[in-house]
C-alpha cells in the first residue's frame, strides 16, 4: 500500500453527502464530497481519485454523464452509482457504462463497502496491469 | 372783794400783834434796836407771804363761786337743753330708737313709732326685733352685737323696717353703742326713712336695665367721649358690638382697631373733623371682626359742651348688619327678579284704563317694545310698536275689562320693532278695582314667545318630518322583509302587517300565538330555539334567526325574521319587534349550492390523489434521500462504536444526523398526507408565499428530474388571503406540474419555471406560473380550463377544471396569461381577507 485510496462523493444531496461520509471515514476511508460534478471535475484531487461514489440525478450534469466524461478525458476511476430514482433503464445504462454497482437509496452500508471494495480491487488491478 | 377783805384783816392782824407785844408806843416805828431788825424783815416776810396765801385763798373761792355759780348755770342750761334734745329728739324726722343689750326697746321718738304705725308705748319694752322682716332680723342681732362690741363706734347700714299695718319701709340706719346711766351699755339707733330713695334706685336701675336691654334688643350701643379729658364711656352694648371684654378700657383707638380696613381712614377722618369743628357727625362703616366677619355699623353722635365747657361726643352705634345684609338680599332679589324677568322674557307693567299710560313698566317691557328705559311713551308711539293687526283686538283688552268690571285676560299679539323684527307676545292682564268700584288699572305681564313660537313650529316641521320618516321606514321594511310584527312582553305576537298573507301566514291564525308556537322545528331543533330564547329572556336584539313553518296551505316554508326589544320611558319592557322573509327559495339553493361544493370537493380530492400518484416518483425520491442517510449514518455510528477504540463522538455525531434525517423523512410524509387527505374545507387566513414554498418542497425533485430551474419572484409581506391550505397547493401544484410538463420536449433552451406573487392596489393578491414550454394554442386557450380537456396521454383532464373552481370558490379567478416568449403563464387573483382590507 504505497498510498491510501481516496474517495470522492458526488451528490447534491447534503445529508446523504454527509451520511456517506461518516460511513467511509468510519472503515478508515480517505474521502473528498462533491455537491456537483462540475465541482468534482474543478478539483485537484481529480487524478489520485480511486473510486467515484456518484448520484445518477443531478441538476445540470448527471452521475451518467460524469462517468462519460470521465472516460473522455482518460479517467479511468471505477464508479459506484447510487440512486433515489430507481430504474431499471438507467440502471441497465450504468452498468453497461462500466460502473461497479448500481444502488438504490436506502442501501446497506455494507453492500456500499463490499462494492467500494470491489471497486478498489478493480482499480489496484487496473493500475498495476 | 372777798378776797380782798381777808387779805386786809390778814395785814391787820399782824399789826395787832406786833402791838400787842412789843408796843408800848403805839405807833413808834422807830427801831431802836438792831435786834429787832430781823424781826421786822421778818414781819414783811411773815406779811407777804400772808398777803399771797390770802390772795390764792381768795382766788381759790372765787373760783369755787364762779364754777358753783357756772354750775347753776349749767344745770339750768343742761336742762334747757335736754328740753332742748328732747324735742328734737321726740320730733326729729329722724327715727331713734335705744334699745338695750338684748334687742329691748328702752326709748323710741314719737315720730320713730309714727312712722312704723304704733305709739312709743307699744314699742318700749319689747323686742326692736318686731320691726324688722323675719329674714333681716339675724342681720340685726348681728349688728347690734357688733354695736356693743365696738362701743362708741358708729355702724350704718340700709335695712327695711315692717309698719304695723304690714308695709315696709326702707332705712338707712346709724347705730352706736353707749355707756347708759347705770353703767349698763344701751345702743342708740337713728333710722332715715330712704324708701323715697330706694324707690328712685330701683326705677334707676329698672329704666337702665330696660336701656341696656333696648341697646341690646336695637343693637345699639352707646358712648360717650370727653376729648379733653379723654374720659370714654361705652356701654354694655357697645362692648358687646364692638366685641371688647366690657372691663376694657375703651378708646377711640380701640374703634379704629376694630374698622374694616378699607373704611379705616374715612372714619378716622370723619372723627378727626368732627373734634376739629366740634360738631355733630353721623357715619356708617364697617367692623372686620376677629373671626373676619364684616359688621355694618351706623353711629350718630352729638357734640354737646360739659359744665366744663369741654366738647364730649355722645352717641348711639347701631349693628346694623341685619339690616344690610336684608337690604343686600332686596337689592339682590330685585337684581334676581330684573334677571328673571330678562332670562324668561318676561315682562311686567300696571296700565291706567282711564289715561292710557303706563303706571308701571318694568324694564324688560322697555326691551321687548324697544323703548328708552324711563322715557315716558305716548299711547302713540305704543300702539305704533304693535302690529296692525292685532291693535283692535288688544285696545279691546281694557273695554273688557271696563265692562266686565275685573276679571283676568289673557291674549297674544305681536310687537313690530322700528328695525322690522317681529316678537310675539302673550300676555297675562288682571283688572283692579279701585276704591270707586271701577275698573282703574290692569296689571299683568308681557312674555316674549317667539322663540316658543319658532320651536313649536319647528316642533310641528318635526312632526310632520317624522311622520314622513315614519311612514318612509315602513315602506323600506315592508320592501326589505315579508312581513312586519310585533309581540308583548309574553311574546305572543300582538300585530302582523298587512301584507303577510303573501307569505301564507294570515294574520288572523297568527296574532296571540308565542313565537315558537308559529315553528315547526322547535322539537326537531330544541338547542336552536333554547339559544333563541334565552337571547329573548335577556331582552336583546336578535338578526337573521331561521326556522321553519308551515303555510296555510300546509307546504312548509322557511322564515328569516330579526328583532329587536322596545321598552317604555321608564325602561319597562313591552315586547319584540322585527320583520320576517320568507326565505324558503335562498334555502333550497343554499341546499343546493352546498351539495354542488361537495362534490367539488370530492372531484378535487380525487384530482389531487391522482395527482400525488403522478408524483408518486418524486415522493419516493424525497423519502428515499433522507431514509439512505438514516440508513449509511446508523451503519456508520456502529463503524465508529466497532473501532479498536471506539470513537464515541462520531458516533454520537452520527445518531444527531439520523435524529435530522428522520424528521426531514417524517415531514415530507406530513406534506403528502395532507394532500392526500379527505377532510373538511378549512378556510383560514394564509400568506400565499408560504403556500408556494410548500409546493416548492413537494416539486423540487420532480424539478430537477426533469431538469427545470426554478426561479421564484415572491412580493414581500403580502396580505392575507382566506382560503384552504389543502385546496391552494392543489392549484399551486398542478399550475407547477403542468408547466414542468410544457417544458418536458423543450431542448434548445433552458427549462425555466418562474412563480411569481404580487399584490395589486385592487385588494388582490396576485399568483402567476410561468413556463417556457409548448405554450398553449389559441383553439385551446379556451377550452384548457373544461373539465376532461387534455393534452396529455395520462390524467383525467379534471386539473385545471378543479383548479379553476377551487379559485373561484375562494372568491378569486384563474386565467392564462398571453405572453410574447414561448410558453404560457397561469395566474390566479385572489382577495385579501376582510380583516386585512378593514
Amino acid at each position: 500500500m504505497s498510498t491510501p485510496p481516496l474517495i470522492a462523493i458526488v451528490d447534491d444531496d447534503g445529508s446523504v453527502r454527509a451520511a456517506i461520509n461518516n460511513l467511509l471515514k468510519s472503515h478508515g476511508y480517505i474521502v473528498h464530497t462533491f455537491v456537483s460534478a462540475e465541482e468534482f471535475l474543478r478539483s485537484p484531487h481529480l487524478n489520485g481519485t480511486s473510486c467515484v461514489i456518484a448520484d445518477v440525478q443531478m441538476s445540470i450534469m448527471g452521475g451518467l454523464d460524469l462517468l462519460a466524461h470521465m472516460r473522455d478525458h482518460g479517467y479511468g476511476a471505477p464508479f459506484i452509482f447510487i440512486t433515489a430514482f430507481p430504474d431499471d433503464r438507467v440502471r441497465a445504462r450504468a452498468l453497461s457504462a462500466g460502473a461497479i454497482c448500481f444502488l438504490a437509496k436506502p442501501f446497506a452500508g455494507q453492500h456500499l463497502i463490499r462494492c467500494l471494495d470491489t471497486a478498489l480491487d478493480k482499480h489496484r488491478g487496473g493500475a498495476s496491469a | 372783794m372777798g378776797s380782798l377783805i381777808a387779805s386786809a384783816m390778814l395785814f391787820v392782824f399782824p399789826f395787832a400783834v406786833l402791838a400787842y407785844f412789843f408796843a408800848p408806843p403805839p405807833f413808834n416805828l422807830r427801831v431802836d434796836d438792831p435786834q429787832t431788825l430781823p424781826v421786822i424783815v421778818a414781819f414783811v416776810v411773815v406779811s407777804i407771804v400772808g398777803t399771797h396765801l390770802i390772795e390764792k385763798v381768795r382766788r381759790e373761792r372765787n373760783v369755787a363761786l364762779e364754777a358753783a355759780a357756772r354750775l347753776r348755770h349749767g344745770e339750768a342750761e343742761l336742762r334747757d337743753r335736754e328740753k332742748q334734745w328732747r324735742e328734737i329728739f321726740e320730733h326729729s324726722p329722724v327715727m331713734h330708737f335705744i334699745v338695750n343689750t338684748t334687742g329691748m326697746v328702752l326709748n323710741v321718738n314719737t315720730f320713730g313709732a309714727t312712722q312704723l304705725g304704733y305709739a312709743p308705748s307699744e314699742l318700749v319694752g319689747h323686742s326692736v326685733l318686731n320691726v324688722f322682716l323675719e329674714d333681716d332680723r339675724p342681720f340685726v342681732r348681728e349688728r347690734v352685737s357688733l354695736c356693743i362690741e365696738t362701743v362708741g363706734q358708729s355702724h350704718t347700714w340700709e335695712i327695711q323696717k315692717i309698719r304695723k299695718d304690714g308695709s315696709v319701709l326702707w332705712v338707712r340706719e346709724s347705730a352706736k353703742a353707749m355707756q347708759g346711766a347705770d353703767d349698763k351699755l344701751v345702743v342708740l339707733i337713728a333710722c332715715e326713712d330712704i324708701t323715697e330713695r330706694k324707690r328712685t334706685e330701683t326705677a334707676l336701675r329698672r329704666s337702665e336695665a330696660h336701656l341696656a336691654q333696648a341697646q341690646e334688643l336695637s343693637r345699639t350701643g352707646s358712648f360717650g367721649w370727653n376729648v379733653a379729658t379723654g374720659e370714654v364711656h361705652w356701654s354694655k352694648e357697645t362692648f358687646r358690638i364692638f366685641q371688647y371684654d366690657p372691663s376694657t378700657k375703651p378708646t377711640p383707638q380701640l374703634v379704629v382697631d376694630r374698622t374694616h380696613p378699607e373704611d379705616r381712614a374715612d372714619v378716622r377722618e370723619t372723627i378727626e373733623r368732627a373734634v376739629q369743628n366740634e360738631e355733630d357727625f353721623e357715619h356708617e362703616y364697617r367692623l372686620l371682626m376677629p373671626d373676619s366677619s364684616v359688621k355694618h355699623l351706623h353711629a350718630v353722635v352729638r357734640a354737646t359742651r360739659t359744665a366744663f365747657g369741654d366738647i364730649e361726643f355722645i352717641g348711639a352705634v347701631t349693628d346694623i348688619t341685619a339690616a344690610k345684609q336684608a337690604e343686600q338680599q332686596l337689592r339682590r332679589s330685585e337684581a334676581y327678579l330684573a334677571e328673571a324677568q330678562h332670562l324668561s322674557h318676561t315682562g311686567s307693567w300696571s296700565w291706567d284704563v282711564h289715561r292710557l299710560e303706563f303706571v308701571y313698566r318694568s324694564a324688560e317691557i322697555d326691551r321687548l317694545f324697544g323703548f328708552d328705559p324711563g322715557q315716558s311713551v305716548s299711547i302713540e308711539t305704543i300702539r305704533s310698536r304693535i302690529h296692525p293687526d292685532d291693535l283692535p283686538r288688544l285696545q279691546d283688552v281694557p273695554r273688557q275689562a271696563i265692562i266686565g268690571n275685573g276679571g283676568h285676560f289673557e291674549y297674544d299679539f305681536r310687537i313690530l320693532l322700528p328695525d322690522g323684527a317681529m316678537r310675539r307676545i302673550h300676555s297675562v292682564a288682571h283688572a283692579v278695582v279701585g276704591s270707586d268700584g271701577n275698573v282703574s288699572e290692569l296689571i299683568g305681564t308681557h312674555m316674549d314667545v317667539t322663540e316658543q313660537h319658532a320651536a313649536r313650529e319647528r316642533l310641528e316641521r318635526a312632526l310632520a318630518a317624522l311622520h314622513e320618516s315614519e311612514q318612509r321606514f315602513r315602506d323600506y321594511a315592508e320592501t326589505a322583509s315579508d312581513w312586519l310584527w310585533e309581540t308583548g312582553p309574553d311574546h305572543r305576537v300582538t300585530l302582523l302587517s298587512e301584507h303577510t298573507s303573501a307569505a301564507g301566514l294570515p294574520a288572523s291564525e297568527v296574532v296571540g300565538l308565542l313565537r315558537w308556537e308559529i315553528a315547526r322545528d322547535f322539537d326537531a331543533e330544541p338547542e336552536k330555539w333554547h339559544q333563541h330564547r334565552a337571547t329573548l329572556d335577556a331582552r336583546l336584539p336578535f338578526r337573521d334567526f331561521i326556522y321553519r313553518t308551515l303555510t296555510q296551505m300546509g307546504s312548509p316554508i322557511y322564515v328569516r325574521t330579526s328583532g329587536r326589544p322596545f321598552f317604555d320611558a321608564d325602561n319597562n319592557f313591552l315586547g319584540y319587534r322585527g320583520v320576517s322573509t320568507d326565505i324558503t327559495a335562498t334555502i333550497r339553493a343554499d341546499q343546493a349550492e352546498r351539495e354542488l361544493r361537495k362534490a367539488q370537493a370530492e372531484l378535487a380530492h380525487v384530482t389531487r390523489v391522482t395527482t400525488l400518484g403522478e408524483l408518486t416518483t418524486s415522493i419516493a425520491h424525497e423519502i428515499n434521500q433522507p431514509l439512505a442517510a438514516i440508513v449509511t449514518n446508523g451503519e456508520a455510528c456502529l463503524g465508529w462504536l466497532g473501532r479498536e477504540t471506539p470513537d464515541l463522538s462520531a458516533a454520537r455525531r452520527s445518531v444527531e444526523w439520523i435524529i435530522e434525517d428522520g424528521i426531514r423523512a417524517s415531514e415530507v410524509i406530513r406534506r403528502i398526507r395532507a394532500l392526500a387527505k379527505k377532510g373538511e374545507i378549512e378556510m383560514v387566513p394564509l400568506d400565499i408565499n408560504d403556500i408556494v414554498q410548500e409546493v416548492i418542497a413537494l416539486v423540487t425533485r420532480e424539478l430537477v428530474g426533469h431538469q427545470v430551474k426554478l426561479r421564484t419572484e415572491l412580493a414581500p409581506a403580502l396580505p392575507l388571503i382566506l382560503g384552504d391550505r389543502v385546496q391552494l397547493q392543489q392549484v399551486i401544484t398542478n399550475l407547477v406540474m403542468n408547466g414542468i410538463e410544457a417544458m418536458q420536449m423543450v431542448r434548445d433552451r433552458p427549462r425555466e419555471l418562474m412563480i411569481q406573487s404580487s399584490r395589486d392596489d385592487m385588494g388582490h393578491v396576485h399568483l402567476a406560473v410561468t413556463d417556457c414550454g409548448i405554450g398553449i394554442t389559441e383553439d385551446d386557450a379556451d377550452r384548457v380550463f373544461n373539465p376532461f380537456f387534455t393534452t396529455k396521454s395520462s390524467g383525467l383532464g379534471m386539473g385545471l377544471s378543479i383548479c379553476r373552481s377551487i379559485v373561484e370558490a375562494h372568491g378569486g379567478s384563474l386565467s392564462i396569461a398571453r405572453k410574447q416568449e414561448p410558453g404560457a403563464t397561469f395566474q390566479f387573483v385572489l382577495p385579501f381577507h376582510k380583516e386585512v382590507v378593514s
